[in-house]
């Protein structure tokens, strides 16, 4: 994880969970500042042999943890038995140095 | 029947009246979040525009004619064509997008040709009307032009089986204005089935 997220932050407290995600790990998660715009990649990983259908969505905060933006659309995904997929968020605005994840188990 | 008996029957009437035609509760109506994944119809809607406008912009401010300016760049929207089969208003797409590229603080847009008439209307009252300081009226011939354009078009295909899937291509393009060269393209996809 790059200096834009304190070294405290475990990648957990980087999560927001909603519904049914227990089987959804956060194996991975990197964040820099590419042309002034914090990117962030979050890794995830289906620990279940069953498909998963999650929702997520990127929370973008300033210094003082307030949100830059409006809520953004949750995006829908099917994650397979065991698949690990790289989810990846752009902040809309130079604002935003701070961020949260928020993942929905849909079922 | 006195006269104030009279007048107090006509207004508790009309009262009622209002009542019935103003707004009503239970029965099932329900606010949805607007930002939910709608499951409703296999058709595009709103909440796939909404996400494909944010996909789009998050896209847009990494190509490198923007993400590597030194300068904010500005943009004139041409459109998107809708080719689907479907009524999509279209212009809530350039809109969605063109609200989030501002806030990046990178991108400014030109208005649009069909704004044009109101645009010069407004300069015209300013440097010609004699109603307005000079100074800081508005002056013929300073307009900032675009750099690019930005065009696209949404396309659909569908498969009918026992399952029933649409696919639908959203593709933006921009182009240099000047040099009319393809600088930047991106096509966001999304597929949705029914009948399992």
């Amino acid at each position: 994880m790059s200096s834009v997220v304190s070294a405290q932050d475990t990648k957990e407290s980087k999560l927001r969970r909603s519904g049914s995600t227990g089987s959804v790990k956060l194996t991975d998660l990197r964040a820099v500042v590419r042309n002034g715009l914090l990117t962030v990649q979050a890794t995830l990983e289906n620990d279940s042999s069953r498909t998963t259908p999650i929702n997520y969505r990127f929370k973008w905060l300033d210094d003082s943890k307030m949100k830059v933006t409006d809520d953004l659309n949750w995006n829908p995904v099917n994650l397979f038995g065991g698949q690990t997929i790289d989810i990846v968020g752009v902040a809309p605005t130079p604002m935003a140095t701070d961020f949260i994840i928020e993942l929905n188990g849909s079922n | 029947m006195k006269a104030t008996t009279k007048a107090t029957i006509i207004v508790l009437t009309s009262l009622l009246g209002a009542c019935a035609s103003g707004p009503r509760y239970g029965g099932n109506v329900t606010y949805v979040d607007p930002k939910s994944v709608e499951q409703t119809a296999n058709q595009y809607s709103q909440s796939d525009i909404s996400r494909a406008a944010e996909a789009m912009v998050s896209k847009m401010l990494q190509a490198p004619v923007i993400a590597n300016s030194k300068e904010v760049v500005r943009i004139q929207v041409t459109g998107v064509k809708n080719l689907t089969s479907e009524y999509i208003n279209t212009k809530n797409i350039t809109a969605q997008i063109e609200n989030k590229l501002i806030e990046s603080g990178k991108v400014r847009f030109a208005g649009s040709t069909g704004d044009m008439q109101a645009a010069t209307d407004a300069v015209r009252m300013q440097s010609q009307s004699g109603l307005y300081d000079s100074k800081k009226a508005a002056q013929v011939g300073k307009m900032a032009p675009a750099q690019y354009r930005l065009d696209g078009e949404l396309t659909s295909m569908t498969q009918r089986g026992e399952v029933k899937s649409v696919s639908y291509n959203f593709n933006l393009s921009l182009f240099d204005i000047q040099a009319n060269e393809k600088v930047w393209g991106s096509t966001q996809e999304i597929r949705k089935a029914s009948g399992y």
